[in-house]
């Protein structure tokens, strides 16, 4: 495992000119995930997502549209870190053909190794998903997975874990009436999961796919989602809608504390705006149509963040950010908007610093980059953060082998200290594309700018999930 | 090497429980409840093995190789003793750096009585048994034909309850139906048969694995009848779930020949 942060400074010796702009941020890293073990690798590892073990942080769950070419029919892996990120193993211990659908996951919040997954089990029923809620005793260990429940007709399961609770995100086609958006909570381990349908209005017979849990320390559950008002040709006329409720819904109704002037639950955001709902390449190569993210002050539940994106006039997609400091009940305006961006997460750290990692097309139409950034801010965005460039990647290659080519969501999480992530982008071993640095596993050259199978041969670069940790600025 | 050559050529077709292995390879179990690495939890069920000879592995799988020392998961109920070489069928557990490998074995064949091999595992040896399990696949599917494409269109549509409204959803696989015009049969068809076979067109990532039909395409293709992957076709129709069941058309005849006479 070799850092390029020394080759930087010795490119800049060298030649003169600065490689970059900025030198790398001190206790920012960004590491390649890929076990060597997997050199010659060439998939398409996107849509990632990363668990923490808030009890011990050194241990760590990450997933993505990664398969396992060599493993157990049956079964799928993720990756497992149990020294903070700076190395990472492949794991076959979910419960899927080859890989999952969908996946997210997250660590019990009250001590011990328990760590639950919600996926998209492969291969689908007919015309259908397989939506299961999964429990690992131990990440670490061989036992696969155990499936805690299953259900059909389930869409994006997105897992949150706070106060010795599961919270389960989700767009369930089997609601009632089209209103799909639903969280599953559990607060028995998953043993049990009630649905909540969280959305109180008419749709367009159904909710758009992200449906986001936040919940702060004292219990206060929110949750954000797109609902679909109406959907015509490629584009879903949309609200964007929060929701809460202020016990954590161990409650069979729950979510039903934030009403709006209609008096129905959920307060909406921003009202009718259009969301192109494009199955395909459609900025950068990357498909959009449900961009989503909520997070909460763990200790000032009061105060509250969403991003999404929409389309702002004649634009491709435009990701917006806006704040409430009473409980949801009024937000502000956009606090930051980013033109040409796909993926959002905001996280939210003890001391109240905001996180806020987004993805942005940059460059120029001919040369057109993927361009990672973090952003941190003490004052909820009131004057603009610092931001860090983490990855500035081509946008053209490598190609795209399916949808989505970068992932449907990104994530950010508060971890004592610091702010851990985890973002997909291409892994051409450039120094010039990792200004904070990077850490690769796998086999390269940094010379030649080249991924290496480790017997003399060269592999085709491609798209790798990134892990990437920041100090919480004070 | 004489390895496996002359073994290989003599032996049938791999069980059917060995024939997804996506990892096979000659080692001797060199310690019994063992590990080569921190990672690996340690059981009486895991081995380490000396690899003598890799016959097969995925190509992300690049640093496996002849030489190392492995951990292996023996399958539920086996056991192994130190010395004993084997055949290994196996899949992957937990890949680490450079020398941390665990696999799960999923079956094994002795090859106590083969020589050890004097040199690198030739392609030629790969190949074998590669085709081996090749002609295991084969005698699981409903099909085997050469042919070409002849047609696509939009599948029927999915039957669902009147009251059901349809689905936006970028899981959608947009079922297609492909007419193959069978040029020769090597199982389950007839010459100038034309078949059906049922493909999702969508590129979400779901769909990522299963093969995409285009109109003039040649090709020999595996087939199987549909099962819960795939829509309730009703009638003769065929599907196809992973690229591995599309081999070029030239293919055809090894392809009967094995199935004829594996090796």
């Amino acid at each position: 495992m070799r850092s390029l942060v020394p080759l930087v400074s010795v490119l800049t010796l060298v030649f003169g000119a600065a490689v970059f702009t900025a030198p790398p941020t001190p206790g920012v890293r960004v590491v390649d995930i890929i076990p060597a073990q997997f050199s010659g690798e060439a998939d398409q590892d996107s849509e990632p997502f990363l668990a923490v073990n808030p009890t011990n942080p050194a241990v760590m769950a990450a997933s993505a549209f990664t398969s396992d070419p060599g493993g157990m029919p049956g079964t799928a892996p993720i990756f497992v870190s149990r020294d903070s990120g700076t190395s990472w193993v492949l794991n076959s211990i979910v419960p899927s053909d080859g890989a999952t659908g969908d996946i997210t996951h997250a660590f019990a919040d009250g001590g011990g190794t328990n760590w639950f997954a919600g996926i998209l089990s492969l291969p689908f029923p007919p015309n259908d998903t397989m939506y299961k809620a999964l429990m690992a005793a131990d990440v670490t260990a061989s036992t696969l997975s155990s499936v805690q429940t299953q259900r059909n007709q389930v869409d994006q399961p997105f897992v949150v874990v706070a106060n010795n609770r599961v919270y389960i995100g989700n767009n369930d086609f089997g609601a009632p009436g089209g209103r799909t958006a639903t969280v599953d909570v559990s607060t028995n381990a998953g043993a049990a999961y009630t649905s909540h349908r969280v959305e109180g209005r008419a749709t367009a017979q159904q909710d758009g796919p992200s449906v986001r849990p936040a919940v702060a320390k004292d219990g206060t559950a929110y949750a954000a989602f797109l609902a679909w008002r109406d959907f015509t040709g490629s584009i879903a006329r949309t609200d964007v809608v929060v929701v809460r409720d202020d016990h954590g819904a161990v409650s069979p109704n729950g979510f039903q504390d934030l009403k709006d002037t209609d008096q129905k639950p959920g307060r909406v955001v921003a009202k009718d705006v259009r969301i192109p709902w494009v199955n395909a390449a459609a900025l950068g190569q990357q498909r959009i149509g449900s961009t989503l993210s909520i997070a909460v002050d763990p200790n000032a539940s009061g105060t509250v963040y969403v991003a999404w994106g929409d389309r702002v006039g004649s634009e491709i997609y435009t990701i917006h950010v806006r704040r409430s400091t009473d409980r949801g009940a009024t937000w502000s305006s956009d606090l930051r908007t980013f033109r040409n961006a796909v993926n959002v997460a905001l996280a939210v750290a003890d001391n109240g610093t905001v996180g806020l990692l987004y993805q942005q097309l940059g460059g120029t139409s001919a040369a057109p980059r993927w361009i990672t950034r973090l952003e941190q801010t003490r004052n909820g965005f009131q004057t603009a953060p610092p931001t860090l460039v983490l990855t500035t990647t081509s946008a053209k290659t490598p190609a795209p082998q399916f949808q989505p080519y970068l992932g449907d969501y990104i994530l950010l999480l508060a971890s004592g200290q610091e702010f851990r992530g985890i973002f997909s982008a291409s892994n051409r071993p450039d120094p010039a594309n990792f200004p904070q640095g990077v850490v690769f596993q796998r086999k390269h050259n940094l010379a030649t700018k080249q991924l290496l199978d480790g017997s003399g041969g060269t592999v085709p670069v491609s798209i790798d999930p990134f892990y990437v940790s920041a100090p919480v600025i004070h | 090497m004489m390895l496996a050559a002359a073994a290989l050529s003599s032996a049938p077709a791999v069980a059917q429980d060995l024939a997804d292995a996506k990892i096979v390879f000659v080692g001797t179990v060199e310690q019994v409840g063992a590990a080569t690495f921190t990672d690996v939890p340690v059981s009486n069920r895991t081995v380490i093995v000396k690899v003598e000879a890799v016959m097969m592995k995925p190509r992300a799988m690049s640093l496996f190789k002849e030489g190392d020392r492995i951990t292996l998961q023996l399958r539920e109920g086996a056991s192994a003793r130190v010395g004993e070489r084997a055949r290994f069928f196996a899949a992957n557990w937990i890949a680490g750096a450079e020398g941390k490998l665990a696999l799960r074995e999923i079956g094994r064949e002795p090859v106590d009585t083969e020589p050890t091999p004097p040199g690198p595992v030739t392609a030629q040896q790969r190949r074998e048994v590669a085709d081996r399990q090749l002609a295991a696949r084969m005698q699981r599917a409903q099909a085997v034909v050469v042919g070409r494409v002849t047609a696509v269109r939009s599948a029927p549509a999915p039957e669902r309850a009147a009251a059901t409204p349809p689905r936006i959803t970028e899981h959608d696989p947009q079922w297609k139906d492909a007419s193959i015009r069978v040029s020769s049969a090597i199982k389950g068809a007839s010459p100038n048969q034309t078949i059906v076979v049922r493909f999702p067109a969508s590129n979400d990532v779901v769909w990522k694995d299963a093969p995409k039909f285009r109109v003039g395409q040649s090709g020999t293709f595996i087939l199987d009848k549909p099962s819960t992957r795939d829509p309730d076709s009703g009638g003769n129709v065929y599907t196809a779930a992973s690229k591995d069941q599309v081999l070029p058309a030239t293919e055809g005849a090894r392809l009967q020949q094995l199935l004829r006479n594996p090796r």
